[in-house]
């Protein structure tokens, strides 16, 4: 990953000199994409905690093409705090872009949710109320348009998934299988648990285990 | 395993009635240690959603790229030019596309002047041929796009002089290897192929003709 102080920086101006960019450096194009997936994938999960990984990621990337093939985004909003050496690639997402793509994604994460889902989403009263129109939506509020925060949050779930990766085999299925929705007694039945209160406590100490070893590595 | 625990896979499963699941949100608000626990399992969420975006990504960045590529330009020639640090540009030079200094090609011409007494004799060719007398290249592991065939390949290395060093690896990656990163760059580009990771500079591999 390149360092803040070599990252390239330009003075975009509006979603069209955006798109020049990215067909001028791919690699800048290929930083902001990751980077506003990265950022928009894991607030939605976090707040969509029963969402499959893959629905997740195609409601980014929808929003995302929305956001470059439509154009309807406020040039004002490139230009409010806009560095004078211009925007670096994260800076974009977290300053400019990252609250619309957030509001844009959901609002398609619901849309699929709703078509291919398995039932009411719990959280789609809350989202009503959001009368979605991200072309109002002047600024993201959130903790996540706080460069610094939100790289410290991504720095805890990287290493929560570092730790995941160590546990031993049958754990990490284990985990894996909770985390992708698979109904707690089908995880007891595939890995031989006699009872489902079982498996919950193995899932509880196995969260235990990954947290405190994340948590270890940050210190 | 606590009853608390029991309750918060019932909530994050939906489980709870409209009367528990407002319950269980009163005492969320109440016991930091309940708290916490969910915040815990949001925070596994989320490390399961960014490993499943690092698997995709090589997919992703290629469907990304071609839809970029159906994307009109503004105009060829307006896209914004890339700055740096005034102190970064000394070291490296201005980016791509910025206005240079009038006083650069003097710069360079001197450099140029430095190198050619330094490597006198000059060798002749970028990648030396002869065994004891490698040159050293910069290498970069690169993700080829799927649709690439060898005929483009070919000639786009051909073109930036830019050699196949190693590859595919177990994940498959190649590794490119030229004298100066610049073109390993340009050719990447042209590929439609995505830069992994930079490789320790070794031998520049042996041209075959």
């Amino acid at each position: 990953m390149p360092s803040p102080l070599t990252d390239s920086r330009y003075p975009i101006d509006n979603v069209a000199a955006l798109i020049d960019v990215m067909h001028q450096d791919r690699e800048y194009a290929l930083r902001f994409r990751d980077h506003a997936e990265d950022h928009v994938t894991l607030r939605l999960r976090r707040q969509f905690y029963r969402a499959p990984p893959a629905l997740v990621e195609d409601a980014f990337n929808e929003a995302f093409m929305n956001l470059l093939r439509s154009r309807t985004f406020k040039d004002e909003m490139f230009q409010q705090g806009r560095p004078a050496s211009g925007w670096s690639a994260i800076e974009l997402v977290t300053h400019v872009l990252g609250g619309y793509l957030f509001v844009s994604a959901r609002h398609e994460l619901n849309r699929h949710w709703r078509k291919h889902g398995t039932g009411d989403d719990p959280d789609d009263a809350a989202h009503e109320q959001d009368h979605y129109n991200p072309s109002d939506m002047l600024r993201d509020d959130s903790e996540h348009s706080d460069p610094a925060r939100y790289v410290e949050s991504v720095q805890l779930v990287r290493q929560v998934r570092l730790c995941m990766e160590r546990l031993d085999a049958d754990d990490r299925q284990a985990l894996d299988m909770y985390l992708e929705q698979v109904p707690i007694r089908d995880i007891a039945h595939h890995l031989k648990e006699d009872r489902e209160a079982n498996m919950k406590t193995r899932l509880h100490r196995i969260r235990q285990r990954v947290i405190d070893c994340a948590k270890r590595r940050l210190r | 395993m606590t009853p608390s625990d029991d309750r918060i896979f019932a909530y994050l499963a939906d489980e709870l009635s409209l009367a528990e699941r407002t319950a269980f949100e009163t005492d969320l608000a109440r016991e930091p240690a309940l708290r916490q626990a969910l915040d815990e399992w949001s925070t596994l969420a989320q490390a399961n959603q960014l490993a499943y975006n690092e698997r995709r990504r090589g997919v992703r960045h290629a469907e990304f790229l071609d839809a970029l590529n159906a994307l009109p330009r503004q105009s060829p020639t307006a896209a914004p030019r890339a700055t740096r640090p005034r102190w970064l540009s000394w070291i490296l030079g201005a980016p791509t596309g910025a206005r240079r200094s009038p006083l650069l090609p003097m710069g360079w011409g001197f450099a140029a002047l430095f190198a050619a007494i330094i490597a006198w004799p000059p060798p002749q060719d970028d990648f030396a041929t002869t065994r004891g007398a490698a040159a050293t290249c910069v290498q970069w592991s690169v993700d080829l796009p799927d649709g690439l065939d060898a005929a483009t390949l070919r000639a786009v290395l051909t073109q930036y002089d830019v050699r196949l060093a190693n590859g595919p690896d177990a994940a498959g990656h190649f590794a490119l290897a030229a004298p100066r990163e610049s073109t390993i760059r340009e050719a990447i580009q042209a590929l439609g192929a995505t830069a992994i990771e930079a490789l320790p500079a070794g031998a520049c591999p042996v041209r075959t003709r």
